[in-house]
């Protein structure tokens, strides 16, 4: 069972069409308990989906190191389930083939692969839909299969890279709640990237509140909501408070260019 | 996508889903039937491919005919000759000269594709298999491949191997090539997201890399079957055997021109065939493909 600990991470990248480095991330240090919902919150650029990707392993840090129950991570692992913005659906597989693909990977065979993605298919509100492909469903529903594709590994941590950022807002507002609900049920670690606040603040037990470039975590934010946590936050007044005060925080250190 | 209001054409896919709980984005006058107003009858046909086939072919049929008529038989023999001439192919028994022509297509195609797909996706992901390979690639694209021929003959003589080879030189370009640029080009995301997936080095190949490049590869190897059958003919005709030979002695004498072109007519059937049964099997490998191309359901 993970704790994740993030220590003195630092990632640059080479400037586009210029000589020098840019500096993404700088000396970050974060401790997640586990069994918590992390949301990362910050403007676009700040650095957020970098630092996800250096907790999965996708990329290595220039310095510092991540470790996961005392692990050091080196490379990506069926232990965490990815969630990707774009979804990242392989098109030429079904609905069902999708949510089986980390499964293959595990080494399971077909008899038992089958089973376990119905049963997650179940979970995400996809019955039905399992031989259709990707092409044929809505961006809402798409981003279910994303989400069954990374739950039905039963990752100890899952980290989640603006996965709702290309819904629209209605449906956003249901595969929150959706995400929730299935989080109840067996509590992962939960790492969630956004650069919306009232969903960092609906969804998270903590908010990271990271600033532009180079950017460090600048304010972490307790969520005082309880849980099982229900629709009506959203409209409570700590929610507008708590959303004022991150605003005025990143507001800070946002640019036109960010 | 959404919000657009024009009448019918924006019925978005996820409509069409059925039992849907999300995004419905039902456009006003979406589900109001639009009646067109009786096309003219010439658009009518227009609309139809047997339509324009029959035009198109027709009007060839029709100008080799005038043609043929006009520079007399010695040069042409006309329509009705050409379907005589096919009769007789089969009444003569030359038709069974295909047989082992195709034979040698046949495997020499099927050994160009199992060497080209390997070697395209080894060039498209790795950079070091681009540099050793690219420049023999490139050389021999772009050579005259009959003028290699000879060198052929001369390591594999004038039997079944040489033939395969020649066919496989002409077959084996398009298919590397576009592997190799269908891998290349692989979206970073599908990429990272296998990777994400803790995907086995070797995995990726069969499980991103060949799928994802699928469209490429069917494309290079529907135009690596154009040229092998290029690189059948004219391996027989320049050692004169088989098909080749038939071929060549039907030109040389004006009473037997019109079996030259319905030979002729017959190649090009066995070309067409052979396409077809591609798209088949591309259909059947790639159910996808075919969803891609009707868009939704």
């Amino acid at each position: 069972m993970p704790e994740v600990v993030i220590t003195g991470v630092s990632k640059a990248f080479p400037r586009q069409g210029k000589d020098g480095m840019l500096s993404v991330l700088n000396d970050v240090n974060l401790a997640l308990a586990e069994q918590t919902f992390t949301c990362l919150v910050g403007p676009s650029g700040c650095g957020k989906s970098t630092l996800l990707r250096i907790i999965d392993g996708l990329m290595a840090p220039d310095t510092g190191e991540v470790r996961i129950g005392g692990e050091r991570i080196t490379a990506p692992s069926l232990d965490r389930g990815f969630v990707f913005q774009h979804f990242n659906l392989l098109p030429w597989r079904t609905v069902m083939g999708n949510i089986e693909f980390g499964l293959e990977n595990l080494g399971m065979k077909k008899d038992e692969r089958r089973p376990r993605a119905a049963e997650i298919l179940k979970l995400v509100d996809l019955e039905g839909f399992e031989s259709y492909y990707p092409g044929q469903l809505s961006g809402g529903m798409q981003q279910r299969v994303g989400l069954a594709r990374a739950l039905a590994v039963d990752p100890s941590l899952l980290l989640m890279d603006e996965p709702f950022g290309s819904v629209d807002d209605q449906t956003r507002m249901l595969l929150q709640e959706e995400l929730l609900n299935i989080w109840e049920r067996d509590q992962k670690t939960v790492v969630f990237v956004t650069h919306d606040i009232e969903e960092a603040l609906y969804l998270g037990d903590r908010v990271v509140v990271m600033r532009a470039r180079p950017s460090q975590i600048s304010r972490i934010v307790e969520v005082p909501f309880g849980r099982p946590r229900s629709d009506a936050v959203r409209g409570s007044p700590d929610m507008a408070r708590l959303k004022q005060e991150i605003w005025n925080e990143l507001k800070v250190g946002a640019t036109v260019e960010g | 996508m959404r919000g657009s209001k024009g009448v019918g054409a924006e019925v978005t896919r996820r409509e069409r889903v059925p039992g849907t709980t999300e995004g419905s984005t039902v456009d006003a006058g979406a589900g109001v039937v639009y009646a067109p107003p009786h096309d003219h009858w010439i658009k009518t046909l227009l609309d139809k491919t047997w339509f324009l086939r029959l035009v198109v072919y027709g009007a060839l049929i029709l100008a080799f005919q005038i043609v043929a008529v006009r520079q007399g038989p010695f040069f042409l023999p006309t329509v009705p000759d050409v379907l005589k001439g096919i009769v007789e192919l089969f009444t003569a028994g030359h038709i069974l000269v295909l047989g082992p022509t195709l034979q040698q297509l046949t495997v020499g195609f099927l050994l160009a594709i199992a060497i080209a797909v390997p070697m395209g996706a080894l060039m498209g992901r790795f950079g070091f298999a681009e540099d050793l390979l690219a420049p023999w690639v490139n050389t021999i694209y772009v050579t005259s491949k009959e003028s290699l021929l000879p060198i052929i003959i001369l390591i594999f003589g004038l039997g079944f191997g040489y033939r395969v080879m020649v066919v496989i030189l002409f077959a084996i370009f398009f298919p590397v090539i576009n592997t190799a640029a269908g891998v290349r080009y692989v979206e970073r995301e599908l990429r990272e997201t296998a990777r994400a997936f803790a995907t086995p080095r070797w995995r990726m190949f069969t499980r991103v890399y060949l799928p994802a490049a699928a469209p490429f590869i069917v494309a290079g190897i529907r135009m690596g079957l154009a040229m092998a059958i290029k690189g059948m003919v004219i391996a027989e005709i320049w050692v004169y055997i088989g098909t080749g030979e038939l071929l060549t002695a039907f030109t040389l004498s004006p009473r037997r021109l019109h079996l030259y072109y319905a030979l002729a007519v017959m190649i090009i059937a066995v070309a067409i065939i052979l396409n077809e049964l591609l798209k088949v099997a591309e259909q059947r490998l790639r159910p996808y493909a075919r969803v891609q191309s009707r868009e939704a359901l």
